[in-house]
């Protein structure tokens, strides 16, 4: 097998990147030398809290905005000095977009690829393929303002991904759609995943980014806190198993558990898997309900974030 | 090939802005063509007969320079309510192609009031075709000039609540209070001056001058003709420094 020629250059690489706006009077920085290497062909997600960064960094990265310092190298092509080029292998879904509202979803999405440089035939056949994979057919040729949010949302997604572009930003893409939606969504990415994009997205469905990533970095107040797997994540946290307990449990019976977590209204024990089944065992002798299963990315991220806020107070 | 690229983007833009839009809700014509039919009746009736080719010239003028508030409106709606604008920034697509095919697909939109002018205009003073020509020439410089300011005014605007007043208040300026519906020598010839100020003064100068309802030398006609190319080309030339495409 050939080794194609920078096949291990980075999709998206940060380096030192600040941004800083300017609000009145007031300035947030809301990136604070932010240094990110996402590898071609990966799909990376990017986890924070609202407010954290994520879109502004987004933002950087596909030429919406410009950085205050440092910079973003879009396979190897700076996005300042290079603009033009580095807007050739990209294709970003913004948050909170919205399509045409008197287009339909075969207009919105075969309108797209053509303004990319899709020859007419090649268009209307990824346009057919990609509402096939949304689930957008039955809606194919109906309004966009006749749809609800979740279907204008799958058809804006379907628009971009169809593009099949070297580098897609997806910032939170599968916002308000069902969970079968979702899942189309998953698919198709692992499908332009398998064709060779690079795929760089934010969300807040933490499910959906243990699924999908190889590779993750959690931002917190425009600081990159963590960068990793999701099994690194879950060392870091030092747990591998957790139970959930009502929030009245009686003190006694969690003794000797040092990671509990307040987690909406209910306690969350982070402990080995022996230390989680023996709590199980505990608990249900004194009647009391527990849950107990392997952590998830959401409670590794919620121990994670919600210390590092707990350390700046 | 880039160009060919910029083109298509160019078409796809009036396809689905204009030729698209206006299938599908064709009362916007209507409202298009209300003011300045509206405009030319009042003149009818509160003027002598004589005034109304400088009616109808001004609708013309002021009904092309409709379309650059509709592209202010049109692009801001799409780049804050819709965050539209991100996707095809993020993309090969050049703003002066995104520009060029929304300030197009508004012309869509004003094509067939236009066309009804110029039949009124017919009726109102004798045309040939080098006055049609000329008056054709009058319509697309005062296109450009109003799409470059209407694109680059709505770049600057980060909510859609300002864009309402703001909006209305600039397109007034050079929509109604220069000399469009009347004369000019209507206007005091202390404050006149100002007139030449805006630059649709020059438009409907030019176009009263072309079809013959007011004389003037062919060194001033020139003139005209200057001001109109020169404030197109100014527009132009400020609306691609100052225009963001990009945020800071
Ligand atoms: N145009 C702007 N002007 C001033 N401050 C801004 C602007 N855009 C974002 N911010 C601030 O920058 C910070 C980061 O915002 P950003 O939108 O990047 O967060 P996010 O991580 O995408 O949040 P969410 O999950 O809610 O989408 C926030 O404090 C926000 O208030
Ligand atoms: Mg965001």
């Amino acid at each position: 097998m050939s080794v194609e020629a920078g096949q291990f250059m980075n999709a998206v690489e940060a380096i030192g990147l600040r941004k800083v706006y300017k609000a009145g009077k007031k300035t947030v920085c809301a990136l604070d030398s932010i240094d990110i290497a996402v590898a071609k062909g990966r799909l990376f997600s990017f986890l924070g809290r609202n407010g954290a960064g994520k879109t502004t960094f987004v933002k950087i990265a596909s030429t919406l905005l410009l950085p205050t310092s440092g910079s973003v190298r879009i396979l190897d092509h700076d996005v300042v000095n290079e603009t033009a080029r580095v807007r050739e292998d990209i294709a970003l879904v913004p948050q909170d977009v919205r399509p045409y509202y008197h287009l339909t979803p075969r207009e919105t999405a075969h309108s797209y690829l053509r303004i990319r440089g899709l020859a007419r035939e090649e268009a209307a056949s990824r346009t057919q393929w990609v509402l096939d994979e949304m689930g957008l057919s039955e809606y194919a040729d109906v309004p966009c303002l006749q749809l609800s949010g979740g279907l204008q949302q799958r058809t804006m997604v379907a628009m971009v991904l169809a593009t099949l572009a070297p580098v897609m930003f997806l910032d939170e893409p599968t916002l308000g759609m069902d969970p079968m939606a979702r899942r189309n969504v998953w698919k198709i990415i692992e499908e332009i995943r398998s064709r060779g994009s690079t795929v760089f997205l934010t969300t807040h469905y933490l499910d959906e980014a243990e699924r999908l990533s190889e590779e993750l970095a959690i931002i917190s107040r425009g600081k990159i806190l963590f960068r990793g797997s999701v099994r690194e994540l879950k060392v870091i946290v030092g747990a591998d198993y957790r139970a959930i307990m009502n929030r009245n449990v009686p003190r006694e019976l969690l003794s000797g558990f040092d990671t509990i977590v307040e987690d909406g209204g209910r306690l969350l024990v982070l402990t080995t898997r022996e230390g989680a089944l023996s709590l199980a065992d505990a608990a249900s002798r004194a009647g009391y309900e527990i849950s107990v299963g392997p952590v998830t990315l959401e409670e590794a991220f919620i121990r994670l974030v919600g210390s590092s806020e707990i350390d700046e107070a | 090939m880039k160009l060919r690229l910029q083109l298509r983007a160019v078409g796809t833009f009036l396809m689905i802005n204009g030729i698209i839009a206006l299938r599908r809700q064709t009362i916007v014509l209507v409202s298009i063509s209300l003011a300045p039919f509206t405009f030319i009746y009042f003149l009818y009736l509160v003027s002598p007969r004589a005034e109304l080719p400088f009616g109808v010239v001004g609708a013309i003028v002021f009904t092309t320079v409709f379309t650059g508030s509709m592209l202010l409106n049109d692009s801001a709606y799409l780049r804050l309510e819709r965050h539209l604008q991100a996707i095809y920034v993020a993309s090969p697509v050049m703003a002066v192609s995104y520009a060029a095919g929304m300030a197009l697909s508004e012309l869509i939109f004003i094509l067939p009031p236009l066309v009804v002018l110029f039949v009124v205009l017919g009726f109102v003073v004798h045309i040939t075709p080098a006055i049609l020509l000329s008056m054709l020439c009058i319509v697309i410089l005062t296109w450009i000039m109003a799409s470059s300011l209407g694109f680059m005014v709505s770049s600057f605007f980060k909510q859609m609540r300002e864009i309402w007043p703001i909006a209305s208040l600039i397109f007034s300026v050079i929509s109604i209070v220069p000399p469009i519906f009347y004369p000019i020598t209507a206007i005091p010839a202390n404050y006149r001056w100002i007139a030449y100020f805006a630059p649709t003064t020059y438009s409907a100068l030019l176009g009263d001058s072309v079809v013959g309802i007011v004389h003037v030398s062919a060194f001033i006609q020139t003139l005209y003709v200057g001001g109109l190319v020169g404030a197109t080309l100014m527009f132009i030339g400020i609306a691609s420094v100052f225009t963001r495409w990009r945020e800071k």
